[in-house]
Order: structure tokens, then C-alpha cells, then sequence
């Protein structure tokens, strides 16, 4: 063996870098060379120690776990936020794809009940109602007016309402039958035969053929009763062609209208 | 170490019983002293909490450890380097205090000797010499820690070990 072979061999051997069947090779030769293994020996020594004899004090090992112990306190603490950020995550979640559900469930039921049920449509359905709140409160009001113009506008505003509720047609009716000024009666015929479907608005005409005075009501009332083709008003017709004050041309129309209602 | 890396920080326990020894004497081994060398093993131990995101199985965990103390021991010989202007009481306080090396000389001449020799190797070389003496790094790890191939390692330790032979011997001729 050469000798630069055999001291980088010493230093493998001695930092335990050689292979098990290098490791049986040098012992073997070793053992048959004393002075090379003395030489071994002493070369092994010159490897720093590590068992020193300066021992490790126990602050040491206090301060380790001191550190650890805050390192695994940090940490907990660092996963417990981390839980409690994942649950209110998960939690923020949840509501708003549940939020978001109902938004669309209540989409579209809204939908399928309200065709036209959008905010602006209810706005507007808001703001007729109160329109007809107004005319009818107007009508009520106009109508007691001393002026024949007002009552006459009163009457005019009643047939533009859409509805009527029962103390507009009953103020109609009072106009019908007392009203001093015949274009206001006949302007109230006109209101209230908008409404003709409804039974006491039928009635009511009816019951005011017997009350009229004027030949033009009378004539209007008659047409009315044949577009409704009215036989209940045929009673009423006949005792008024009875009368003896009852203008003739009234008469004759009312003949004839009881003639094309029947 | 994977296991710390996942979060079991206890874990780490394991690992500082397994390596407290060893650290110790590689730091004590390079600055001869006790008291600081305690803090280098404690400092590895944060850094490898601090770091150890950047382990992978890859490497083995020696080497890696090893990796860090001597990144430990080179930042703290720049700290020194600083501090050593500032406050020269201290530091003379602390070469009384530790183990001199006459006390040395009184207990094992050879041993203080081999020593002396010891310190006058180059930063590189005693870190080499010290890594050597683990059975269980072989040249290829210690290639891995000092930055080298396992062929430069190898010649390298073999230089090391030979010129702290020649240090020693011109010594004790003395």
C-alpha cells in the first residue's frame, strides 16, 4: 500500500467513511502491521473530542423547554384562531349561500304570485288608490256644494273612479233624486250606469224612475233600462205613463222602451 | 422533523435530546465557551422552529441541523466580531472566567496541546474536523453542510486532519 493510499485510507477509517468490506480489509492488515496501527491510533486522537469535559448545565435544557413551551403556546393559540377565523368562515359561509337562496326562492314565488309585482308597479298601484281616495273624498265634497258647476264636476269626477264604495253611489243616488239642476241628475245617471253590475246600483235606478220630474231624465233613464234590458223598471215605466204631468214625448219613449224590453 | 414541521412542536424534544450533545461540543469545540455555547443549541433549536417550513425530506435531518449551527456559529462570530470594541470589561471577564488555557495545560498537557493546535486551524478546517468525527455524517453530508462535493469534503477533512497533526507536533516541540 502506498503511502498517501494508506493515510487518506487512516482518515476514511477513522471518520467511518469506509464500506464494511474496506473497514475488514484495513483491520486485517492492521493487525499485521503493529506500526501501522499505532500510527492509526494516534492519528484518531488528534479527531476533536466531543465528550468534553465541560458537561452541559441544566439551564440549558430549562431555557429549551421554556422556549418550547411558548413556541407550542403560540401555536395553539395560533390554530385556535385559526379554528374560530375557519368557523365564522364556514359560518359567514353558510348564511350567505342560505341568504342567497332565499333571495332567489323568494324571487321567484314572488314571481309566479305577482306577475307585476315589481316595486315600481306597486308604487303605482300605491299611488292610484290614493288618487281614488282623494276623488272620492272630492266627490263627497263637491257634491254638497251650492254650486250646480261643483255638483256637476262632483259628478264627473265620480265616474272617472274605478271603484266606488257605497257612500259615493249613495251620494249619487241623492243627487239622482233631489238634485235641483237636471244636467247634474242626468250627469249622475251617467256616473252610476258605469256601475250597473252591482245590484243596488240597479236597484237604486230603478227605485228612481217613480221620483223623476224632468222629461230628459226620464227619457235618459229609459235608454238606460233598455241597454240593461231592466224588466223590473217596466212597473215603474207604466205608473209614470199614468201620470197625468208627464211630458208626452217622455211617455212615448217609455212605451217604447217598455216595448224593447220585453 | 416532518413530524414538527406538520405542527407537533413537542416533537422538537425529541429531536433537541437526540442532538443537545453534539451541538454543544461542536459549538464549544469552535469558541471554548460553555455559557455561549449553550445559547448557540438553544438558538438552533428557534432557528429550526423559525425555518422549518424550508425542511424537506430530501435531506437528512443531521445534515440540516448541522447546516444551521454553522450558520448560528458564523452569525454570532460577526456579532462578536462587533461587540468586542464595545465592550472589552466584559470580555476580558469572560477569558478569566472560562476555562484558561493554563488551568488546561495543568490537567492534560496533550490534551491542551492538541487543542491549542486546534485553534489555530482555519474556522473551515475545525468545522470540518468536527463534522468528521459524527460516525454517522459521511463525506457526502459534510460535502452537503459545508457547500462541496463529497470528493472536496473527503480531501478536504484528510488536509485538516493532517495539518492539525503538523500544528500539534511543531507544539509540542516547543
Amino acid at each position: 500500500m502506498e503511502r498517501k493510499q494508506f493515510e487518506e485510507l487512516i482518515t476514511d477509517y477513522i471518520t467511518g467513511n469506509c464500506s464494511e468490506q474496506q473497514k475488514q480489509e484495513f483491520e486485517l492488515f492492521l493487525k499485521n502491521n503493529p506500526k501501522a496501527k499505532q500510527e492509526v491510533e494516534e492519528m484518531n486522537l488528534f479527531l476533536p473530542s466531543f465528550d468534553e469535559e465541560v458537561e452541559i448545565t441544566s439551564a440549558m435544557d430549562m431555557k429549551f423547554y421554556a422556549m418550547l413551551n411558548a413556541a407550542e403556546k403560540k401555536n395553539n393559540n395560533l390554530s385556535l384562531l385559526d379554528k374560530v377565523v375557519n368557523v365564522i368562515q364556514a359560518k359567514f359561509t353558510k348564511q350567505l349561500a342560505y341568504t342567497f337562496a332565499i333571495l332567489t326562492v323568494g324571487f321567484f314565488v314572488g314571481n309566479a304570485f305577482n306577475p307585476k309585482g315589481t316595486a315600481a308597479l306597486q308604487t303605482l298601484d300605491l299611488a292610484n288608490s290614493e288618487t281614488e281616495n282623494v276623488r272620492s273624498q272630492l266627490v263627497l265634497t263637491l257634491l254638497d256644494q251650492p254650486s250646480a258647476n261643483k255638483r256637476l264636476q262632483a259628478v264627473n269626477e265620480a265616474s272617472k273612479l274605478s271603484s266606488v264604495t257605497k257612500t259615493i253611489t249613495n251620494a249619487l243616488f241623492s243627487t239622482l233624486n233631489s238634485d235641483t239642476n237636471v244636467n247634474v241628475r242626468l250627469s249622475a245617471i251617467e256616473a252610476l250606469s258605469n256601475y250597473t253590475e252591482i245590484p243596488e246600483v240597479r236597484e237604486g235606478l230603478i227605485a228612481s224612475i217613480i221620483h223623476q220630474k224632468s222629461p230628459m231624465v226620464q227619457i235618459v233613464l229609459a235608454d238606460l233600462m233598455v241597454q240593461l234590458r231592466e224588466k223590473k223598471a217596466v212597473k215603474s215605466f207604466k205608473k209614470l205613463i199614468e201620470e197625468k204631468d208627464v211630458n208626452e214625448s217622455a211617455k212615448q219613449k217609455m212605451q217604447e222602451s217598455i216595448q224593447q224590453i220585453f | 422533523m416532518l413530524k414538527v414541521k406538520m405542527g407537533d412542536t413537542f416533537r422538537l424534544g425529541l429531536l433537541y435530546e437526540r442532538y443537545k450533545k453534539r451541538l454543544f461540543g461542536f459549538f464549544f469545540q469552535m469558541n471554548r465557551d460553555a455559557s455561549l455555547s449553550e445559547d448557540l443549541v438553544q438558538n438552533v433549536f428557534i432557528r429550526i422552529l423559525k425555518y422549518k417550513h424550508t425542511y424537506t425530506e430530501d435531506s437528512k435531518f443531521v445534515t440540516w441541523v448541522f447546516q444551521i449551527a454553522r450558520n448560528t456559529n458564523y452569525d454570532n462570530y460577526r456579532k462578536d466580531k462587533k461587540n468586542r470594541h464595545q465592550n472589552i470589561d466584559e470580555i476580558e471577564y469572560s477569558v478569566t472566567t472560562s476555562e484558561t488555557i493554563e488551568s488546561e495545560i495543568t490537567k492534560d498537557e496533550n490534551a491542551s496541546t492538541l487543542q491549542l493546535a486546534l485553534n489555530q486551524l482555519s474556522t473551515e478546517k475545525k468545522e470540518l474536523l468536527m463534522l468528521s468525527k459524527f460516525r454517522e455524517l459521511k463525506y457526502k453530508e459534510v460535502g452537503e453542510i459545508m457547500g462541496c462535493s463529497e470528493g472536496t469534503a473527503r480531501t478536504k477533512v484528510h488536509r485538516a486532519l493532517n495539518e492539525l497533526k503538523e500544528v500539534f507536533l511543531t507544539l509540542e516541540k516547543r
